[in-house]
């Protein structure tokens, strides 16, 4: 180095030390390339501990630190992944789940059935749970041996292996307080995180401990906060970000920037709530009457810009509980609308309609029932969770990312408990005897889809839900990422690459 | 004077920052907002909501939550957010040295610039350069930092690949990388300081200009560089320096924008994405850094003004 180089070398890096207040800039940005990484703009989820994590699209995510006990497959069956098979017995209330031998998390602790019962009683118990809820159907769980996980249940219920899936089953170390596990997560999943900066970025890396580590193929994933809707199709351009989440306006721009968009299958279906034991829905015309206010379409082109489907179930057409019989049973007819509220002697109904954020939705129902003679007011409330899940609005929006097991779906809105029911305890007649008899019906039975959809049916005699549009899950990735398998609401990275 | 000016600031400080904390904190009880919600999901129901409103301790009295609250902020202990229980202080802390960054940068353009063209404007005043800086820098005083820095990632990051269009990269893993992915959002957000502090500074000059004190130095025979820097500049960039001392605040504040633009989990990022979700501890603890900030910097602009107009100091 001769001497004028080297001077300005100092000159740099003491300016570099003015400026930063300490002299420590070692350059190393380029090793991250050297090995496959997959960086992905996102929510970061508010929690790692899959007890606490609440919304259906977080498990996603935490997918990438915990291995579940089944997964599902493209056609939404469930599928071996920790438990490499399971077993009912004959009554059809007690059902095994045999794991495979060997495992451990990424801390080295076993994972065997004592982990997964300690999991499944923390789920039950935990205070702050957000899945206890969810595991109603299960008595007690115990330890047979190391291998197999006995799981009692309270009826006869042959949707558990569903239900023990990404949502509710990530299994998490006993050997790590709950309180620590939000921050710094210990599954047995693909990834293990290395770097958690809430509200930041959680960098992971490949866990080679994991049951299928043979087939994940990316070595690194980087979580990064998702910029404005705005500016990520420029950041995938740019190849700032590899896969991020697109919402429906930002489609079109993806496409011209030659990125993929995937629209990857859901459960997700919206819509309005109605609280039939407050006025003026106690009287059964005015809900019929707001049935058939509705243009579904007009969801579809202005919410989801085409993307999404009509749909006036939980479900999105063509999904096995979608029931074809019941689709379009109160057809869009303003006139019919008119005509029920006049002879419900209902004149100038106005109600509110609490929301916890703007949102086009709300302001299309304002629109269509303001069509007809239903004046609604829109309130934004930000603390709009308190009363909409002590059941204290007459009219609310609420849109769901659904269950792997539809039973479960259909009891969370149908439901004399469920929680998504503005209307409980009240539920349709005959949905209690449907539900049973679906749930009681093995998932290989030839009756299964028919049981399912005829639960569907009954259920959707309930008042207390009219159901909008659905909307896929939607992604944009850059050319690098290889396709994502179209899993229904789930992302799997067993086979996913990402050329460097 | 220095003294004078920072015993002036803390017998303002102390009042302005208990009225604020106090009214911040009494927010949350007014709203009604609690941390159930963001924990519980379709979960909640009204026993759980309780049970996790009572583990918080926000069933005990106001006063008592203030104080224990308060007693926190003076040992540097913001709480844990709502949200995802991490520790306020610590995220607030990471989040300022990003924002710090962006907005550090952004001043230094806008002080560069703004002083630049407004000593260019006010030298040739009433030329066609004085005319077409001011007409220049109206246009952009009104470009919100959110449109320029949608266009600066379509030109710079996009078409010509010359900068990073989003993420932050810490000055430790280098201080090239550091300063190509903050200097498009500062850029984006120093425009409206630029042509503030050039349209000031041209006024506070070209009024300078036609001082008596000037005419008397021209007559004299000074040379027009020693009139300038000895006579003018200190006695007309005043307001300019005023100006910059607001700035910075708005310079705070604008940050919400295009940190979200750019994708920067900075201080404006994470006050409005706890404010969105209702986050409140989070929110006090953005209050109580933000007051202090603003605090010390129009300290600082004090201090410099108290230098170079010392009849500012006298409150004349």
């Amino acid at each position: 180095m001769t001497g004028r180089a080297l001077f300005r070398t100092r000159v740099v890096s003491v300016l570099g030390s003015l400026l930063l207040g300490s002299a420590g800039c070692a350059g190393g940005a380029a090793a991250a390339d050297a090995v496959p990484t997959l960086r992905w703009a996102v929510t970061l989820p508010a929690h790692w501990d899959p007890v606490v994590s609440g919304s259906g699209a977080q498990f996603r995510i935490l997918s990438l630190a915990y291995a579940s006990l089944t997964e599902i497959d493209e056609k939404g069956e469930a599928v071996p992944s920790l438990a490499e098979s399971w077993t009912y017995n004959d009554a059809g209330d007690q059902v095994t789940f045999h794991l495979r031998p060997n495992l451990t998390f990424s801390d080295g602790t076993p994972l065997n059935a004592a982990a997964v019962r300690a999991y499944l009683e923390r789920a039950k118990t935990q205070k702050d749970s957000a899945l206890f809820g969810d595991l109603t159907s299960i008595e007690s769980v115990s330890a047979r041996g190391d291998l197999d996980v006995v799981v009692d249940l309270t009826q006869v219920d042959y949707q558990i292996p569903l239900l023990l899936g990404e949502r509710v089953a990530q299994i998490s170390s006993p050997a790590v307080d709950p309180a620590a596990l939000d921050r710094s997560p210990v599954g047995a999943g693909p990834f293990t995180v290395v770097e958690n900066v809430p509200g930041s970025h959680v960098y992971l890396e490949k866990n080679a401990g994991y049951w299928d580590a043979a087939n994940i193929h990316i070595e690194r994933v980087e979580l990064l906060a998702e910029p404005d809707p705005a500016t990520i199709v420029s950041g995938l351009q740019t190849g700032v970000y590899d896969l991020a989440n697109v919402v429906p306006a930002q489609v079109r721009a993806a496409e011209a920037a030659k990125l993929d968009v995937v629209v990857q299958p859901g459960f997700n279906a919206s819509n309005i709530s109605i609280n039939v034991n407050k006025a003026p829905f106690d009287d059964p015309r005015v809900v019929d009457a707001v049935r058939h206010a509705i243009n579904r379409q007009e969801f579809v082109d202005k919410v989801t810009f085409g993307i999404g489907k009509v749909t006036d179930q939980p479900f999105p057409p063509g999904y096995l509980a979608y029931d074809d019989a019941s689709a379009n049973a109160y057809p869009y007819d303003p006139a019919k609308a008119k005509a029920l509220l006049a002879e419900a002697g209902a004149v100038n109904v106005a109600v509110d309609l609490v929301i916890p954020a703007q949102s086009t939705a709300a302001e299309i129902i304002q629109a269509q029932l303001g069509a007809v003679g239903i004046t609604v007011t829109i309130k934004v409330d930000p603390n709009w969770a308190t009363p909409f899940f002590a059941k204290d609005l007459a009219l609310s929006v609420y849109g769901t990312t659904g269950r792997e097991s539809p039973v479960q779906t259909l009891t969370a809105h149908f439901g004399p408990d469920g929680p998504l029911n503005l209307s409980t305890p009240y539920q349709p007649a005959g949905f209690e005897e449907a539900v049973r008899k679906a749930r009681q019906t093995p998932l290989d039975s030839p009756d299964y889809q028919g049981n399912l959809r005829a639960a569907t049916r009954a259920g959707l005699g309930s008042r207390a839900l009219v159901f909008t549009y659905s909307q896929p899950n939607l992604f944009v990735k850059s050319p690098k990422v290889s396709d994502i398998a179209p899993i229904p609401g789930q992302i799997h990275w067993t086979g996913l690459t990402v050329t460097p | 004077m220095i003294l004078k000016i920072l015993a002036r600031t803390v017998a303002i400080f102390v009042p302005v920052f208990l009225v604020a904390t106090f009214v911040t904190f009494a927010l949350r009880s007014l709203s009604g907002l609690t941390p159930a919600h963001l924990q519980l999901g379709e979960s909640a129901t009204p026993e759980t909501v309780a049970a996790i409103e009572h583990e918080w301790g926000l069933d005990r009295p106001f006063l008592t939550q203030y104080g224990d609250w308060f007693a926190g902020v003076l040992r540097g202990d913001l709480g844990v957010s709502w949200y995802n229980g991490a520790d306020i202080a610590g995220l607030l802390l990471e989040g300022a040295i990003v924002s710090l960054s962006v907005a550090g940068l952004a001043l230094v353009i806008g002080i560069v610039f703004g002083f630049g063209f407004g000593v260019l404007a006010a030298v040739r005043r009433t030329t066609w350069v004085d005319r077409a800086i001011t007409g220049v820098m109206t246009a952009v005083s009104v470009m919100p930092s959110f449109v320029v820095g949608i266009a600066l990632v379509a030109v710079f990051a996009v078409a010509l690949g010359w900068f990073p269009s989003a993420g932050y990269v810490p000055a430790e893993r280098g201080l090239g990388l550091w300063l190509a992915h903050i200097t498009l959002p500062a850029v984006a957000l120093s425009f409206d300081t630029v042509a503030d502090v050039a349209r000031q500074l041209r006024a506070g000059l070209v009024a300078a200009y036609r001082e008596n004190y000037v005419t008397g130095a021209v007559v004299r025979g000074l040379s027009p560089r020693r009139i300038f820097l000895r006579h003018v500049l200190r006695n007309g960039m005043g307001p300019a320096l005023t100006v910059l001392g607001l700035k910075f605040p708005a310079l705070l504040g604008g940050a919400v924008v295009t940190e979200s633009i750019f994708g920067m989990a900075g201080f404006g990022k994470f006050a409005a994405d706890s404010a969105q979700r209702g986050d409140v501890p989070a929110v006090q603890g953005v209050l109580v850094v933000s007051v202090v900030l603003v605090v010390v910097f129009n300290l600082l602009v004090n201090v410099i003004l108290a230098r170079v107009t010392p009849a500012s100091a006298r409150g004349v």
